[in-house]
């Protein structure tokens, strides 16, 4: 069984864009997880991860989405989500996720609210 | 005849000055025997092998006790019989292929060098074999270090296959013996610096094997004395001893019973290396020659030295292994659920399987705990992100959380509220989804943190989903949980579930999913909670045909009719 998932960041003026595709979790998480780290909140306003090419995501990796947001946000530095895949919305709407972080169906929606 | 040859037609004059000049200078060593297998010739290179000064020392030389010198192997290490040299058989008339490969040892002097032998029949005019010229090239360095090779090489692939450290101990004993030593003795030290006990003795003649074993058996129980294998131990230094006297038998030797081994054994030349790893000395490996004859050499030794460090590493590696799989074991077992309660008007049924990796079963983050909290009892699930002992020991944190909140308040929203709490006071990274149910009569209050809601089953097959669910546990700081009353008639059941469960994976890779879920529940509509679960358990284990790699729980509740 050969699971595949990757990261792709693409940095912005004072944003970073993270998209993810793929299986988000125990096994793949960490990446996301260094990635996440390698932003600095001082210079960065807004994070933007992008769930759309997501196939699937566990626990392990939605509390890698919320410990950054934890992380990011004593910094005032916001963590988004883009909607992904149902069973990924599902995972939000269920663990409270959905209602605390913003959650749009494009990046550019949110970028642009900067 | 003078001391001549007949060459086909023409007598070489073998004692001819030019002809024997020509031969001194080659390094092969070339004789001539007679039909008898006498020596008539020897170059310089043969006079020198077989311990002669000049050619006619080797001729005034009574030729039956100058090839009892020599004990005479085959390739295999066979003893070959008088009747079987090479030379012995083109005498005889036998065709020989070209070249063979014969392991000569010197007797008295245990003396080990491997010839590549050429035999040549001389024939007379009717076609008999008068006499032999054998040209034997010394190739002992080249197959001393194709055998070294050829060991290090399968201890290599050895070492690193098995993490029973017996198993890999046995493993290199048998890659030594017979192709370095004809037996070896592995022993390892009970605390360093300590008295070794044997691990694993080898021994290439199965008659011997017996008496080998009681050598180690021996050595293990007796207490007296100090053997040289303690001293390598305990100092860390290797030892050779080439030759072995009977005073040297009586050093290596713990104890008598031991020391009479040893004599019976006939031990010849020997090697105790040091298995050492980071400069501490775990145990020893000893080698030693018997009934081969041969002794032991430097390059012997730096090879056991060898043996000794690769071994201690494949040693230390399976012991770490076990040390942690036992801790992990243990933890294992002390976070296993608690066995169900009797709660009155209820009947309960539990599914929990571990994940396995690798034939072993891995610490997760899912857990149950049914407990009674005084009036009322309540059932927790719940599943801790990550895997390992971190996320084990935190459901240990949340079954006992659960009991402790639940007798100051039995209601599930404050437990999930108090078990918020514990986990963001730690401070750690851990989140957890929890679902609490109280069990009241016919009927279940129920509050949800971030997990899967409980599916109600109704008679008729209907599957519907309770409660709705608050956030997870230890995520954020304004969290609220609410719990909501769920009916549950005779005939009903209700299934509460980690997300081990649907994200099941088959051999493909698809998951099992919430649909297959419910439209299994709806097609066991009635069933009582114990089959309910065992059949869940084999739907899951046909869908993922195999064991779980990922924990799962499950309880099903249903009220007594």
């Amino acid at each position: 069984m050969q699971r595949s998932f990757h990261v792709h960041v693409q940095p912005q003026a004072d944003a970073a864009l993270l998209a993810v595709s793929g299986e988000l979790d125990i096994a793949t998480a960490p990446e996301l997880e260094q990635a996440l780290d390698q932003i600095s909140p001082e210079q960065t306003k807004l994070v933007v991860v992008d769930l759309r090419e997501l196939e699937f995501m566990d626990s392990t990796g939605l509390s890698t989405l919320v410990r950054a947001h934890q992380r990011l946000s004593e910094h005032d530095c916001e963590l988004t989500l883009v909607k992904g895949p149902p069973q990924v919305q599902r995972l939000l709407d269920l663990t409270g996720v959905a209602e605390r972080l913003r959650v749009g169906s494009e990046p550019g929606e949110l970028l642009d609210s900067r | 005849m003078k001391h001549g040859l007949f060459l086909g037609e023409r007598i070489l004059d073998a004692s001819a000055p030019e002809f024997s000049e020509l031969l001194d200078l080659v390094g092969e060593a070339v004789t001539v025997r007679d039909q008898q297998n006498r020596f008539v010739y020897a170059n310089q290179t043969a006079l020198r092998q077989l311990g002669f000064a000049s050619l006619q020392e080797l001729r005034a030389h009574p030729d039956s006790s100058l090839l009892d010198r020599f004990a005479v192997y085959d390739e295999s290490g066979n003893e070959l019989e008088r009747s079987k040299f090479p030379a012995a058989r083109v005498a005889a008339g036998e065709p020989l292929p070209g070249r063979t490969l014969i392991h000569l040892v010197e007797r008295a002097t245990g003396r080990s060098d491997w010839q590549q032998v050429r035999v040549t029949p001389i024939r007379d005019r009717q076609g008999r074999v008068t006499a032999t010229v054998t040209v034997a090239e010394n190739v002992t360095a080249v197959r001393t270090a194709a055998i070294h090779t050829r060991v290090l090489a399968e201890t290599g692939r050895m070492l690193s296959s098995s993490l029973d450290y017996r198993q890999t101990l046995r493993n290199v004993a048998w890659a030594a013996v017979p192709a370095l030593a004809d037996w070896c003795l592995l022993e390892l030290a009970n605390q360093p610096g300590g008295r070794p006990h044997a691990v694993v003795v080898a021994h290439g003649n199965p008659d011997w094997r017996g008496l080998a074993n009681r050598l180690g058996e021996s050595g293990s129980q007796e207490d007296g004395g100090d053997s040289a294998s303690s001293h390598v131990i305990a100092t860390g230094r290797s030892e050779l001893i080439g030759e072995v006297s009977d005073a040297d038998l009586a050093r290596i030797a713990r104890g008598d019973e031991q020391l009479r081994v040893l004599r019976e054994l006939d031990v010849r030349s020997a090697i105790f290396a040091p298995m050492q790893i980071r400069n501490r000395t775990i145990g020893a490996i000893s080698f030693f020659a018997s009934e081969s004859l041969r002794r032991f050499t430097q390059e012997d030794l730096e090879l056991a030295e060898q043996l000794g460090r690769r071994s201690a590493v494949a040693v230390e590696n399976s012991w770490l292994h076990t040390t942690l799989a036992e801790v992990a074991d243990t933890l294992a077992q002390s976070l296993m659920p608690s066995p169900l309660p009797e709660v009155s008007g209820w009947e309960i049924a539990a599914l929990y399987q571990p994940a396995v990796v690798d034939e072993r079963i891995e610490l997760g983050g899912d857990f149950y705990e049914v407990f009674d909290a005084g009036p009322a009892s309540l059932a927790l699930i719940g599943d801790v992100t990550g895997h390992g002992v971190a996320a084990a020991t935190m459901t240990g944190l949340m079954r006992h959380g659960a009991r402790f909140s639940g007798r100051l308040e039995p209601e599930p929203d404050a437990v999930l509220r108090h078990l918020d709490e514990e986990l963001r006071n730690r401070a750690s990274d851990v989140m957890c989804t929890a679902l609490c149910a109280r069990l009241g009569e016919r009927r279940l209050i129920v509050a949800s943190a971030g997990h899967p809601p409980a599916l109600h089953v109704a008679a008729n097959g209907d599957v519907t989903e309770a409660p709705a669910a608050g956030p997870l546990l230890g995520a954020f700081e304004d969290a609220e949980w609410h719990s909501q009353t769920l009916p549950v008639g005779p005939g009903e059941v209700v299934l509460l579930y980690t997300d081990g469960v649907t994200e099941t994976a088959s051999a493909s890779g698809e998951r099992y999913g919430i649909g297959r879920l419910r439209r299994f529940l709806s097609a066991h509509a009635g069933s009582a909670p114990e089959p309910l679960l065992q059949a869940l358990d084999a739907e899951l284990h046909q869908f993922r045909g195999g064991e779980p790699s990922d924990d799962i729980a499950a309880l099903a509740l249903a009220p007594r009719a």
